[in-house]
């Protein structure tokens, strides 16, 4: 039983982590080797130059191409991986603050028609975000916000408040009110208990929300390259855009900052790992 | 020392359920009023509105002669102990303790000498260090005391707070409860649905069902002298016997179904329901109304025995001896000091 539950574990692992790994030994790759017949991916310290040969000499020069202009392109990745990290940064914040704000209201609150209103709010995500990207795309235009960060934090900010609403609403419903009422009779406003109380009860919650908004804003793809073409590029638009360009795609360096462009990503989550494990659970813990 | 008074206290929710329906009372200074009913009866929405964490639909409440009707729970000067205890899960016990000092902003001396002093009346000195989620129930519950009357407020509000205590821990606290509360003659306002822990604490019970008073007064007057069938019923355990019956002459009562006939002082009705405690219906060799033993439970220092008589379901309270009664051919009878008498149609108590 142990035995069998161990292999699926290690195939499943090998699975799913065989694309990173492939991704990593070919950063580490020359040009030539990325687009050799042969699969090259044992790394070794001898040059051979049999066609045939399965190893590659390993090189850190892809890194380093990084800071170089590309052609095909107008800055270097460091200045397009700025730009994913303010847009996503800064929506990933704003959509967990104003959803926790909403959220609480619809929590404790008799707002009128409270169950349409959230049904309005879930109904946003019912159509898929792209077949509006005309639209969007002559508004922003009027508006001058196309190939700008603002115009993509406001974008992904509005996209993930929904999913930001509904997931806090969850997580604050599930804090006893005796909490917040008990600090309001012992002299807290009702801001101050929502400040000192509710948000320190609801950080769980709001981390397993922040992961979910900042994947998604993060990963976005299709209004990135619609809106941003020209401006303000973030990292998926920026390697799509290298495809056709006259030297060819750079391989090394595309496995290279994609390596870099997911460790953010990791490496937050490992970060509010604690609270996912708990938050992922949400509504099954009893109090 | 503040008395508090409920005037036309109303409750009506946005769905139309009106759970406070103009109640009236007013509680004395010093005095402990135990709301009592079953659950939905109006009496925890009753407290919240003194705490000011529901608002009223009509009427007024004054504390210490001030009118509060509308005014914010950290303007009334109360303190309030949660059914669930509500302590801050992310401060310890003592910050839990000092936590209302440091919303009104006292001085941290003076806030740590306080948190020292109520601590150790409630003996929890070794305990201020620990999380709430640490303690067990009990000393959760008294962390929760200890924060509501570090502050010294008006009145204290207390909703259900034993409720989720065992047995024993529960009748310590009563005592201890009811210990502090004459010590201070802080008013203490107190919801619970149990009513051994009412007739325990009360200065006077306030019997309540659906949004309405049915009795304010003394516990022993309460169990003694109810208002009607249901604070007969409600009160005691078990509950008031209750036999139906008519009048026969200025001062006969005959029980529906009962070839017996009881000496009455009932006047000007002809149906009226006869209301006898467990306590006051004897076995005995001449008892009038024969019956069968359905039932025998043990109720420790006494014995509740279910006797089906044509005069219906009866239970008769006798002493722990009286064992092995199950199914046994049994004569009742009724003592005439302990016979309350009801109105068929209301419930209500004839004089």
């Amino acid at each position: 039983m142990k035995f069998l539950r161990w292999s699926v574990l290690i195939v499943y692992t090998l699975l799913a982590t065989l694309p990173l790994l492939w991704m990593a030994v070919t950063s580490i790759k020359g040009r030539e080797d990325t687009i050799s017949q042969h699969a090259r991916f044992i790394p070794t310290a001898d040059a051979s130059t049999d066609a045939q040969r399965h190893t590659f000499v390993p090189t850190t020069a892809s890194f380093a191409a990084l800071a170089e202009v590309h052609s095909g392109a107008r800055h270097n990745f460091w200045s397009y991986l700025t730009n994913s990290v303010v847009i996503g940064a800064l929506s990933t914040v704003a959509s967990v603050l104003l959803g926790t704000l909403c959220a609480y209201g619809f929590s404790r609150f008799p707002v009128p028609g409270a169950k349409d209103w959230l049904f309005f709010v879930l109904s946003t995500r019912f159509m898929p975000p792209l077949a509006v990207v005309m639209p969007v795309l002559m508004m922003y235009r009027q508006l001058g916000l196309t190939g700008t960060q603002t115009g993509l934090v406001l974008l992904y900010t509005v996209f993930n408040l929904s999913l930001s609403i509904w997931l806090m609403k969850g997580f604050i419903d599930e804090i006893p009110r005796a909490y917040e009422e008990a600090a309001q009779i012992d002299g807290y406003s009702r801001w101050d208990a929502f400040i000192k109380i509710i948000v320190p009860k609801a950080r769980t919650g709001m981390a397993v929300t922040a992961v979910f908004c900042l994947i998604s804003a993060w990963n976005e793809y299709g209004f990135a390259m619609t809106l941003n073409s020209s401006g303000a590029i973030t990292v998926p638009a920026y390697f799509a855009g290298l495809q056709g360009n006259i030297d060819g795609m750079p391989w090394p360096q595309v496995a290279a900052g994609g390596l870099l462009f997911v460790a953010p990503i990791v490496a937050f989550t490992i970060l509010v790992r604690r609270h996912l494990l708990r938050g992922m659970t949400f509504g099954t813990i009893k109090q | 020392m503040s008395h508090v008074d409920l005037c036309g206290l109303s409750k009506r929710y946005p769905d139309g359920n009106l759970a406070v329906d103009g109640i009236d009372l007013s509680i004395a200074a010093g005095e402990f009023v135990v709301l009592l009913g079953p659950s939905g009866c109006g009496k925890t929405t009753t407290l919240r509105m003194i705490a000011g964490l529901e608002l009223p639909t009509g009427g007024s409440i004054s504390i210490a002669g001030r009118e509060v009707t509308a005014l914010g729970p950290r303007e009334r000067d109360v303190g309030f102990v949660f059914q669930f205890y509500a302590l801050y899960p992310h401060f310890t016990v003592a910050q839990n303790i000092a936590f209302p000092l440091e919303c009104v902003g006292t001085a941290a001396s003076e806030r740590d000498a306080r948190v020292q002093h109520v601590a150790q009346r409630l003996g929890l000195l070794p305990l201020l260090r620990h999380r709430p989620r640490q303690l067990s129930g009990g000393d959760q519950q008294r962390v929760a005391l200890a924060r509501a009357m570090v502050r010294k407020p008006a009145v204290y509000l207390m909703d259900e707070p034993l409720g989720t205590l065992d047995g024993a821990r529960r009748l310590e606290m009563c005592e201890f409860l009811r210990e502090q509360q004459l010590a201070h003659g802080i008013t203490t306002v107190y919801v619970t649905h149990d009513q051994e822990e009412a007739m325990r604490l009360a200065d006077r019970v306030v019997v309540m069902a659906a949004g309405k008073i049915l009795q304010a007064a003394a516990p022993l007057e309460v169990y003694d002298q109810p208002a009607n069938r249901f604070v007969a019923h409600f009160v005691g355990s078990p509950g008031m016997n209750f036999i139906p019956g008519v009048m026969v002459g200025v001062d006969r009562f005959r029980p529906a179904g009962g070839a017996i006939e009881i000496f009455a002082q009932v006047r000007d009705v002809r149906e009226c329901v006869l209301g006898i405690r467990p306590e006051f219906v004897r076995l005995s060799a001449s008892g009038a109304l024969p019956g069968r033993v359905v039932a025998d439970e043990d109720l420790g220092a006494s014995r509740a025995l279910h006797v089906d008589t044509a005069c219906g379901r009866v239970i008769a309270r006798v002493g722990s001896g009286e064992s092995g009664l199950r199914g046994a051919s049994v004569r009742l009878d009724f003592d005439a000091r302990g016979m309350r008498w009801f109105s068929a149609s209301d419930g209500a108590r004839l004089p």
